[in-house]
């Protein structure tokens, strides 16, 4: 490379790696440093350095762990049904082969561009026990009685918000599979339908194989913000009923700014980062990998 | 019509409407919500029939005795946004377009390195944040607020602008080396205006994800730099939930997106999968 254009090259990184070291790497290594001292903010507690005693305490602290049970089976359930329900529309729009789904993409893409704190203010009052609708047609047709507060009790509180990420969600993973099964060649399709292909042959031999990276993508970008959630969930129950709907960036924001303890706040947001890491780097894996 | 095709034509007219139900009807609520007075909104039974009155909307432009004003976060938030959009798609663009031609060593690694970013968790990022801005004075600023908004921006941006950038000939960038230019002034007047489709729509896109970014702003800002999420969850602490004033927030917040959001459905898969489902 010549080298004027090695200095161009330099001078075009150059600003975004500045912004992506200093508010990137700079507050993860701050995080490490601090998260093994006993570090109080604005409290006078002696900052000393504790070794691993936060990451202990964290992990052997039965809130910590709660929160972490709950993170999983929200990632787990809301992303499967995504999942599930998205890809299901997609395969089903594709296979009656209807143009329908061009015409009503951009009516069910609107609930994925609000605002995650409008759509948690929306849910949390259509599910008030007075004044939401859930509550009242679901009474309506016999479903439950009226006045059962479902953000009230633990299951059903989790089970809300569950329901309000799925209808946030499921048109991205929606659009996003149709796409993909459009984009492979009409005569493909065909053929395998002249050799007498039946509808679940071509799901399972033609239409799978083929957007397997784009379900991958969907899968890795809607599982870390899933476990990154936080909004929706401030909004809906704040964490309760108690703390049985408390995320862990929930709980690691608590622990920063109930207790103040943001050195053991920095332990939990590692071990969560951690984690995110692990399924990120496997799921990246089998993505450059090509499945 | 035979029936085979009548029975499809059924199936698909019914398999849309649910779906449209399903997805926008909570929406719908919520507009219908922000044009209610606060008698119809407080019934038992829904009412669909009402009088509809502006003065939620009022309400949030001059304040009340329960509410405080709401103008000021609404400019807060299109100053903060579009600011740090701006400044992120300058600096995004710059950087995938070197990404985008020249091949160096470790490449692949480093641009992995710039997806990383976007997936850390935004509460390890804010929370040494919160102690640095306390202490150099930054917190509850402008500025401080706007510097991470551009570095929560840049890894959607570079890959989103990459993937543009990688589907423009080189042929037009060799030409114009041949002639003696400039690789900066190839980058702005020859390449850029190319990917000027795929410019507007990564902007918009950016413009859409900072617009609702909820966690950085709650940890950061104070009163005088409140945005639009958080004056809406603020809107709740007072002594009586104000359903109609917070519908019309939440109404008045999705305007711009939405009308974004309509433009934007030639680029919707490849902006919400960062250019890499076309």
């Amino acid at each position: 490379m010549p080298g004027k254009s090695r200095l161009f090259l330099f001078f075009s990184l150059a600003p975004a790696f500045a912004f992506i070291l200093f508010f990137g790497i700079y507050p993860f290594l701050f995080a490490c440093f601090y998260s093994v001292r006993s570090f109080y903010f604005g409290l006078n507690v002696d900052n000393v350095f504790t070794a691993m005693s936060n990451y202990h305490n964290s992990v052997i602290d039965p809130l910590f762990q709660y929160s972490m049970f709950v993170t999983f089976v929200f990632v787990i359930v809301s992303v499967g049904l995504q999942l599930l329900i998205g890809v299901g529309a997609a395969i089903l729009f594709s296979v009656i082969k209807t143009k329908a789904f061009k015409y009503i993409q951009v009516f069910l893409s609107l609930p994925l561009m609000m605002p995650p704190v409008v759509t948690g203010f929306l849910w949390w009052y259509l599910f008030n026990t007075d004044l939401g609708i859930v509550n009242y047609y679901l009474s309506y047709f016999g479903i439950m009685p009226r006045n059962v507060n479902l953000l009230a009790t633990p299951i059903t509180a989790l089970a809300s918000i569950i329901y309000a990420d799925v209808w946030m969600w499921t048109p991205f993973i929606m659009i996003v599979t149709y796409a993909a099964i459009q984009s492979i060649p009409n005569d493909v399709m065909e053929a395998a339908i002249v050799d007498g292909a039946k509808d679940r042959h071509l799901i399972r031999k033609i239409i799978l194989p083929r957007i397997k990276t784009a379900l991958l993508v969907v899968l890795l970008i809607r599982v870390i913000d899933a476990f990154r959630t936080y909004d929706l969930v401030y909004v809906l129950t704040g964490g309760g009923p108690g703390t049985s709907t408390q995320v862990a960036s929930l709980e690691i924001y608590n622990t920063a700014f109930l207790k103040w303890f943001l050195g053991q706040s920095f332990a939990q947001a590692l071990m969560l980062t951690a984690i995110l890491i692990l399924v990120g780097n496997i799921l990246i894996y089998l993505l450059r990998r090509g499945v | 019509m035979k029936t085979s095709a009548f029975i499809k034509f059924i199936l698909v007219t019914l398999i849309t409407l649910i779906l449209i139900a399903y997805f926008d009807l909570p929406i719908i609520v919520m507009i219908v919500t922000a044009f209610k007075q606060r008698a119809d909104i407080f019934t038992p039974v829904p009412k669909w029939i009402f009088t509809p009155t502006i003065k939620n909307f009022v309400d949030i432009f001059v304040g009340t005795t329960t509410m405080a004003e709401g103008t000021l976060a609404i400019q807060n938030s299109l100053f903060f946004v579009t600011t740090s959009t701006v400044i992120a798609m300058f600096i995004g663009s710059l950087a995938a377009y070197g990404f985008s031609r020249f091949k160096f060593f470790g490449r692949e690694d480093l641009i992995f390195f710039v997806l990383a970013q976007r997936f850390m968790p935004g509460i390890v990022i804010v929370l040494p944040m919160f102690v640095l801005y306390s202490s150099v004075g930054l917190r509850g600023t402008a500025l401080g607020l706007i510097l991470l908004y551009i570095n929560s921006a840049l890894p959607f941006v570079i890959w989103m602008m990459r993937s543009f950038f990688d589907e423009i000939p080189r042929e037009i960038d060799e030409a114009a080396r041949l002639d003696g230019h400039s690789w900066f002034t190839i980058f702005i007047k020859f390449v850029l205006p190319v990917a000027r489709n795929g410019f507007l729509a990564t902007f918009l896109f950016s413009f859409i994800f900072t617009w609702g970014e909820f966690l950085f702003a709650l940890i950061l800002t104070t009163p005088e730099s409140w945005t639009m999420p958080i004056a809406i969850v603020n809107s709740r602490v007072s002594s009586e939930i104000l359903w109609g004033q917070i519908a019309a927030y939440g109404v008045i917040s999705i305007i711009p997106v939405f009308i974004i959001a309509i433009a934007l459905q030639k680029y919707l898969v490849r902006g919400m999968t960062l250019g890499a489902v076309k």
